[in-house]
């Protein structure tokens, strides 16, 4: 898992997730987002998450509690899709879902 | 993280289970090698083929469960009268019981599963063949039909059933991923009104990226027993609160729920909803009545003059929906 946090305009942050997103992995990406404090935006690109388990899917979760409609979920994988429609949560992430053009 | 010594802990139970059901299935294998098939003798070999295939799937042993899944599918056809078990039948269980063998060994020793169904491809066809043709010819059979369709039950006598879980919040590091039970348990029925609570997650920073802070709420359209869905969860019926509903609970059964759900659940129409006792579309009509109708009149109130529920789930909900509120209010004073 590689987690890559970088602050692209004032306030404006994207977070890229690479490789598997799991109970293994959390606790490393929520130690990447300590720089984080009350962002304008915080865009999580989801487009190289292999793997993602429920441990994953709560982070995502917990992300948007705290930030709400300044949470941008961006290029779902299809790990992630799985994960959001085994729960139904498409609703919950709102216009934050993308499906992508095609899904294999 | 759980520590090595816990998940030792846990795939030392798996694997002594494992390994006693391995070897009471090839015993019923060699007894009917030997004498006239008789019932129990077939029963008990589809338990142990099918507890196994359980245990294996909790663990996310994905080669392990493609195996058993094949030899358990070949049994239950035979358990079901399609078919009676044949000398080719009976040694190509027990080879690929000596697969499975073979793969715990492999598990316990490099704490990492054989990929025994690639490596096996001609055992596998073979199973799959003896359920596609009664003369025992084995036929090449694409991958993309091997699927858990057959598992399920007929129609005709489906029920529905409801299932309500809460974690521990140590189930994660424990090594149980709760999404692996819920697709475990569409290979037993039709999931319906999934839903993930986790409103009793602490707000960021607080959250704790490892703990499990979440419950679901779940329909599941099934014929199987209740002990069939019950041994889905036998590996976290420590590390969780199981409450399995089935097609004849009672409005009170559901009530009970409603009040031993932790505060801060979600709104009434969710959880009545999620409790099975009424559809998203009475909720719906009801909050529209509730619309056109005067600004104080409660939801439930509607809900009842519109026959949709009795009022004693109601009141339960509408008490649970207060305490939240007094609870919101006592937090933000």
């Amino acid at each position: 898992m590689t987690a890559l946090l970088e602050e692209a305009t004032a306030g404006n942050w994207r977070l890229s997730l690479q490789g598997p997103f799991t109970i293994y992995e959390v606790n490393e990406v929520q130690q990447s987002l300590k720089p984080l404090h009350s962002p304008a935006s915080l865009t999580v690109d989801l487009a190289d998450v292999d793997e993602m388990d429920t441990a994953g899917l709560q982070l995502l979760i917990a992300l948007r509690n705290w930030l709400g409609d300044h949470l941008h979920l961006t290029r779902h994988s299809s790990a992630v899709i799985d994960m959001i429609d085994l729960f139904q949560l498409a609703g919950f992430f709102g216009d934050d879902i993308v499906l992508p053009g095609h899904k294999e | 993280m759980f520590s090595q010594e816990q998940w030792d802990q846990l795939l030392t139970s798996f694997l002594e289970e494992a390994r006693e059901l391995i070897q009471s299935a090839e015993s019923a294998l060699l007894a009917l090698d030997e004498q006239e098939a008789d019932e129990d003798t077939i029963h008990g070999l589809f338990r142990s083929m099918h507890t196994l295939k359980g245990s294996a799937g909790l663990f996310s042993l994905d080669a392990f469960v493609h195996f058993a899944h094949e030899m358990e599918n070949l049994i239950m056809r035979v358990r079901d009268g399609e078919f009676s078990l044949t000398p080719d039948m009976i040694s190509s269980l027990l080879k690929a019981l000596d697969v499975l063998s073979l793969a715990l060994n492999g598990l316990e020793e490099n704490g990492e599963l054989p990929a025994i169904d690639q490596d096996n491809p001609e055992l596998l066809a073979t199973l799959r063949a003896f359920t596609k043709t009664k003369e025992s010819v084995p036929v090449p059979i694409k991958e993309a039909e091997v699927d858990v369709e057959r598992d399920q039950p007929p129609t005709a006598s489906l029920a529905d059933w409801h299932i309500s879980l809460r974690f521990d919040h140590q189930i994660l590091q424990f090594g149980f991923d709760p999404a692996s039970f819920i697709r475990y348990l569409t290979r037993l029925g039709q999931l319906h009104d999934v839903h993930l609570i986790h409103s009793d997650m602490p707000s960021w920073p607080d959250f704790q990226a490892e703990q499990c802070y979440l419950g679901i709420e779940l329909g599941l359209q099934t014929n199987a027993s209740k002990t069939d869905i019950e041994s889905v969860f036998e590996f976290i019926q420590d590390l969780s609160q199981i409450r399995i509903f089935p097609p004849e609970s009672k409005v009170d059964d559901y009530l009970q729920l409603i009040e031993s759900l932790p505060n801060e659940q979600d709104r009434l129409g969710e959880i009545l909803i999620s409790s099975g006792l009424i559809t998203e579309k009475e909720l719906a009509r009801g909050l529209k009545k509730q619309h056109e109708k005067t600004e104080t009149s409660l939801i439930g109130d509607v809900l009842v003059q519109e026959g949709s529920v009795p009022p004693a789930a109601v009141d339960a909900a509408l008490k649970k929906q207060n305490q939240i509120r007094e609870q919101k209010q006592q937090d933000s004073a």
